[in-house]
């Protein structure tokens, strides 16, 4: 979403010539040292805004003006006022007999405000930013230079426990809206000195404040170093979401799988960070942002450390059945049903034709509509409030099934292997990768009605050439398959229990390998 | 590069669209063909009639009630002279293709089998229709269609019920081992000739006995009755969960013990020009029944006597069984001729053609020994 | 691109070797040895062509360590001069065109036969040629992580099956040994030895592997996999079905895979796996010789190697067309054989003999493209 241009729906009291006059960074624009001066450079850009309030002091008796500038509410008003406007005007709002002169900035910055966070700064641009940031500016009389406080107010939702990846044994803790609330999350996992926050400000007129966290020492410095390259890079109005900036920074935009991996949860990003790899933070998003990622770690879930490793090995082997299930199962049912009968056993066979006696469809057009029908009703099922939701999801599924079979539309072989298939990719920790699963489905099927089986695994190949391409952040996407390394099998199909696992990732290239053992 | 990638693909596109999608044809429009029978046509020498069994998928399983009210399957039936041309003509009387890559069972009539090329039967089978290597082949005592009409007690069609006998292992060597068209295809390929199922029908299908295909003209020779079929099956070591029944010297009462063949091996001589052969057979089995009186089955005494009884019993048994195969129809149907083969090479390359012949005037020694190992549950009675 | 970003590794090597010579040879290879030897010991022949195969292999090894960072492509011109070795190139390449045209054709009959029977041939083998062109168009490490995604399944499943068929595996089928004595097995090499082309990856790979000194291991570890693959293959059809119906058999492998039979007959036809087995394998040759071809004349004339990739694409389909019917398929199948006997045997042998007399020997490596 842009911010367009202001209606000016007549209501415009302020001065005629102004309209949103934008920042512009180039020209750095200068405090005067006269108030009223600074006063009108400032109302040049925010005088069309309401809630941009000017809070005028006056010091000394009146000797001496200054004004307090912040949006409210986006600042937080108690703060401003017990910590600015109450030590300032305490210490200086009645003159005490003689004093060596006005008052300084210097004064007030180091000894009389008690507000955190004080900067100073000459440059009027930068004032404003501070102010649509939702910190204080304050601008005396008889000074160039503003002094800026630091008075975030805006409130946060409580966090919930995390929707989309919910944990059986894990904590329950997610991510919020706010940036620094959401670093504490992770510096309360990480309390090391080599966890490293670098902050950065996105998108034009959005602003947003980005922060990347990673192990200096450990992460791969190629990688940190190319991120940041093409974080900086990244030149656009908004950043609204962290997804804004996956889609800037990832390395194929022509593929179905994703290449970087998002997370509501602190745990799996601390997870992640001391993995190795490097966590993008978005003010405003409750997703962060991991990278570098690799297949394999799309089907790796937190619950999988928390548990035991006998456990969790069952559990990632039945997930990649469900994964193979969930591409496969529809377009092999339509090539073998369809085309090659010769190939499945003779009691299937009957039993095949006479579930599909009398329905009007061919295998292909009833996979298809069945898969279709299924993909609305999620999507219907994601728009509906939750509680509603679940329910329209799977009862509808099973009652247009039901009704479907029964009308003779479709055969019930078919919406047993259309549910399960749903449910197959249901199991996949990580939704994204569910998504690709869902348009490559689409794909195979179509190429089982076209070429039978040959159109399978013509299309299975073209899936894994298009995986074997892939890289991110110029690791191989298939690993740890292809290129074949054997130190990461450990953590791959099966989990090794926890002693075993001594090494970091060996794919991620990292600088310190070792997790266990001597420590230097 | 771009432009190269948009047009591939747009070209695969186009392809798929234009796809006519050629071979596909939805279950429900097959004519699954399950079982085949061969007859001679009455009156005529040269032509037979071929009896295809179809399935109706809808009388097998109805989905919903559950209950079939129509017929599991139907049999067509058509003449011609040629095997190729007639199964063929199927299309013709049937709305649905017929599809024999299920087939199971094949029965040919003994009047068909003496007349028509076996071989050729097989091999026009597997080259051309697509028939899995895994069809039996049966041969019937009388007419083969009217086993494919009798409506089975059991099983939802004749094939299936076909199909069952024949596969299932049981606890009597008086049928002959099952042969595929495959087991057909490798013996006829090299020459030999095979004993197949025979299938008659008294009160119900009975799959006793075995036919005598020959290797030279692959036309039917004959049969063997049950005795000797249990002959030949211990000759092939093929006797699990069998049994034998014989009349005790003494007292003349029967007893009968399981079989199990544990050893066998045909040893080839060949001496000068003279090729003989040893048999042994080492078998054991337990004591089921015992109709004796006085004799315990725990006295070692008489169990040594009735495992030289039984020895002797089934080395005349097989004798006889010797005798028919080597006089009555000259045919190894026991692969006499592998051992020969895998002794000297050379040897037999020579003397292949004229196997037949010299198998038949060849001396069999057969050597049984058979231990009894145990009595089940009960001691005496 | 075509050339390597990141370096091949020793395992890489091994399973390209196995996969590039693991193709369609091994759906015939039995009946055609059978012919020639006609006797139930063919399979020493298929195991003695395999030897042989890495001797071959091991000569071609040395040679491409004389001349370290270079694939054969590019040192051809250091051991025989410039225009002998432009011209060497340039038939190596015409031969990976031959067969990957080959490798296509069998193909397109074979699913032809088993699959799509109406389906028209020429579609069947645009969309194999253009399903192996998208994968090939990374470049060399996206084709070998394939081929290392691939490797297990088709092992598993071709040794999976192998195993099934024993149970109708008769050992008089495969007896006597030497039963005509030792000559007919070495007539029989000669026919067998035509499967083992493929070999030739190493003569590119070498020149990008992590630990060069490691060629020599993946390599034989590659080809005493393929050897003992084809030897079990052609060993246990004979003892499945006897030397005398693989005569009558156009694809005896695929009968093989027929005839397994398991009591309960859980799942009664295990065709379905079979097939999966020799659609893969038949690509990742293709593809392979595809890459050799496009990387062999972007090394030799100036061009780029995803041009050359798609220049040859209408020479493959040609070579795929020219056979008539299956029977001079086979026949085609032969001529491959005897060409790689010529150029990936007794070629790369010569080369090292040249090199040794000359004394060539470069180190380091030289820049790539």
């Amino acid at each position: 979403m842009r911010i367009g241009k202001k209606e000016d729906n007549g209501q415009n009291d302020r001065m005629p010539s102004m309209e949103g006059k934008e920042i512009d960074s180039d020209h750095d624009v200068f405090l005067k040292h006269s108030l009223s001066s600074n006063i009108k450079l400032l109302n040049r850009y925010v005088s069309k805004d309401a809630d941009v309030v000017f809070r005028f002091l006056k010091l000394l008796d009146g000797q001496q003006n200054a004004v307090l500038v912040y949006v409210d509410n986006l600042a937080d008003n108690q703060s401003i006022q017990q910590h600015i406007i109450a030590p300032i005007l305490k210490e200086f709002g009645k003159a005490k007999g003689v004093l060596p002169g006005p008052v300084k900035i210097d004064r007030l910055k180091g000894s009389v405000v008690t507000a955190r966070c004080v900067a100073e700064t000459n440059k009027l641009n930068e004032c404003v930013l501070e102010i649509f940031k939702g910190n204080t500016v304050f601008i005396l009389d008889g000074s160039n230079r503003a002094l800026i406080f630091t008075t975030p107010g805006w409130k946060t939702r409580d966090q919930d426990e995390p929707l989309g990846e919910p944990s059986i044994r894990g904590p329950r803790d997610s991510f919020v809206e706010s940036l620094q609330e959401n670093i504490v999350r992770v510096r309360r996992r990480i309390r090391d000195s080599s966890l490293t926050v670098k902050k950065y400000s996105l998108g034009r007129r959005t602003k947003t404040e980005v922060a990347v966290m990673y192990l200096s020492g450990v992460a791969n410095q190629k990688i940190v170093d190319e991120l940041d390259h093409r974080i900086t890079k990244i030149d656009t109005d908004s950043i609204m979401a962290s997804g804004y900036i996956e889609q800037f920074i990832e390395d194929n935009i022509l593929t179905v799988f994703p290449q970087v991996q998002y997370s509501e949860r602190p745990d799996k990003t601390a997870a992640a960070i001391l993995e190795g790899r490097i966590a993008i933070l978005v003010d405003n998003t409750p997703f962060v942002l991991i990278v570098p990622t690799v297949f394999s770690m799309f089907i790796q879930a937190p619950d999988d450390y928390y548990d035991r490793w006998i456990y969790s090995t069952f559990i990632r082997c039945i997930r990649y059945v469900a994964i193979l299930i969930s591409l496969f199962l529809p377009a092999f049912y339509v090539s073998l049903i369809s085309f090659h009968q010769g190939l499945i056993p003779t009691r299937l066979v009957i039993f095949a034709a006479a579930t599909r006696e009398g329905i009007p469809f061919p295998a292909l057009i009833e996979a298809l509509i069945m898969e279709v029908t299924l993909e609305i009703l999620r999507e219907a099922g994601v728009r509906l409030p939750k509680s509603i939701g679940q329910a329209v999801g799977i009862v509808g599924g099973l009652v247009i099934g039901e009704a479907a079979t029964n009308a003779g539309i479709v055969s019930p072989v078919m919406v047993i292997i259309v549910a399960l298939t749903a449910v197959s990719s249901f199991s996949i920790p990580q939704y994204s990768i569910g998504i690709s699963m869902r348009i490559l489905r689409f794909f195979i099927i179509f190429a089982a009605g076209v070429f039978g089986l040959y159109g399978v695994v013509m299309a299975f190949l073209m899936v894994t050439a298009n995986l074997t391409k892939l890289r991110s952040f110029g690791l191989d996407y298939m690993s740890p398959l292809a290129p074949f390394r054997m130190g990461d099998m450990k953590d791959f199909l099966i989990r090794l229990p926890m002693p075993a696992m001594k090494r970091r990732p060996r794919t991620l290239k990292n600088r310190d390998e070792k997790r266990q053992g001597d420590e230097d | 590069m771009k432009a190269k990638k948009i047009t591939a693909f747009t070209l695969i596109i186009i392809m798929f669209t234009c796809a006519a999608c050629w071979d596909r044809h939805e279950v429900e429009e097959l004519g699954l063909v399950v079982a085949m029978a061969v007859d001679k046509e009455s009156g005529s020498d040269d032509k037979f009639t071929m009896t295809t069994q179809f399935v109706n998928p809808n009388g097998v399983r109805e989905p919903e009630t559950g209950f079939k009210d129509s017929k599991a399957y139907f049999n067509l039936s058509r003449s011609g002279e040629s095997i190729f041309e007639t199964l063929q003509d199927f299309d013709i009387v049937s709305s649905r293709i017929p599809n024999f890559e299920h087939l199971n069972i094949i029965v040919i009539s003994q009047e068909a089998a003496k007349s028509i090329d076996v071989y050729r039967f097989v091999h026009t089978l597997l080259a051309f229709w697509e028939v899995p290597r895994n069809a039996y082949v049966l041969i019937s005592e009388s007419e083969a269609r009217s086993l494919l009409s009798r409506e089975p007690e059991l099983e939802h069609m004749p094939a299936f019920e076909i199909d069952r006998m024949v596969t299932t292992e049981t606890g009597t060597s008086k049928k002959q081992f099952k042969r595929s068209l495959g087991d057909l295809a490798k013996d006829f390929a090299a020459g030999s000739s095979v004993a197949v199922q025979k299938v008659s029908f008294e009160e119900s299908i009975a799959l006793k006995g075995a036919a005598i295909i020959c290797g030279k003209e692959y036309k039917l020779l004959g049969f063997l009755d049950e005795r000797e079929t249990e002959g030949l099956n211990w000759l092939n070591g093929n006797a699990v969960l069998s049994s034998i029944s014989i009349e005790e010297k003494e007292s003349g009462n029967v007893i009968n013990t399981t079989l199990n063949i544990k050893k066998h091996k045909i040893e080839p001589k060949i001496k000068d020009d003279r090729i003989s052969f040893k048999v042994s057979i080492i078998a054991e089995g337990d004591i089921t029944e015992n109709w004796s009186e006085t004799s315990d089955v725990m006295e070692s005494e008489f169990l040594r006597g009735i495992e030289v009884q039984i020895s002797d019993e089934m080395e005349k048994r097989i004798y006889d069984t010797l005798d028919a195969l080597q006089k009555k129809f000259k045919a190894d149907v026991a692969y006499f001729w592998k051992t020969v083969r895998s002794t000297d090479f050379r040897l037999w390359e020579e003397i292949k053609d004229d196997w037949d012949d010299i198998f038949s005037e060849a001396d069999i020694e057969v050597n049984v020994d058979f231990h009894i190992r145990g009595f089940h549950n009960r001691t005496s009675r | 691109m075509g050339n390597h970003k990141d370096t091949v590794t020793s395992r890489q090597v091994t399973i390209a070797v196995f996969s590039l010579v693991i193709g369609a040879g091994i759906l015939t290879v039995s009946r055609e040895v059978v012919d020639t030897v006609q006797t139930p010991d063919a399979w020493i022949s298929v195991l003695l062509a395999g030897l042989l195969t890495m001797i071959a292999g091991a000569m071609s090894v040395i040679l491409c360590n004389r001349y370290p960072g270079r694939t054969i492509f590019q040192f051809s011109k250091e051991v025989v001069g410039p225009v002998i070795g432009t011209v060497a190139n340039t038939i190596a390449i015409l031969y990976f065109i031959f067969i990957a045209g080959f490798e296509t054709r069998i193909l397109s009959e074979l699913v032809s036969t088993y699959l799509l029977h109406r389906t028209p041939e020429k579609v069947l083998m645009i969309t194999f040629i253009w399903v192996a062109t998208y994968q090939a168009i990374g470049g060399i490490n996206p084709i070998l992580k394939a081929f290392e995604i691939y490797f297990p399944i088709v092992i598993v499943l071709l040794v999976g099956i192998l195993l099934l068929s024993m149970r109708k595996f008769e050992i008089i089928n495969i007896l006597p040994f030497f039963g005509n004595g030792i000559t007919p097995l070495l007539k029989g090499v000669g026919s067998s030895l035509t499967i083992y082309a493929g070999y030739e990856i190493i003569f590119v790979t070498t020149a990008w592997m992590e630990k060069p000194k490691d060629a020599m291991k993946s390599l034989f570890k590659g080809l005493i996999l393929t050897t003992v693959i084809n030897t079990a293959v052609v060993l246990i059809t004979i003892g499945v079905m006897s030397i005398d119906e693989i005569k009558n058999l156009a694809w005896p492998t695929s009968s093989l895979v027929a005839e397994i039979d398991l009591p309960g007959g859980f799942i009664e036809n295990y065709k379905l796996f079979f097939i999966i087995i020799w659609m893969i394998s038949i690509y990742t040759t293709f593809l392979g010789v595809q890459y050799l071809a496009a990387v062999g004349i972007s090394q030799t004339f100036p061009v780029k190697y995803r041009n050359a990739l798609f220049a040859i694409l209408p020479f493959i389909y040609l070579v795929a067309l020219v056979p008539h019917d299956l029977g001079e398929v086979f026949i085609m199948g032969s001529a491959v054989g005897y060409t790689w006997l010529g150029i990936g045997l007794v070629v790369p042998m010569l080369f090292l003999v040249i090199s040794l007399i000359r004394g060539n020997k470069k180190g380091g490596r030289a820049k790539q493209k």
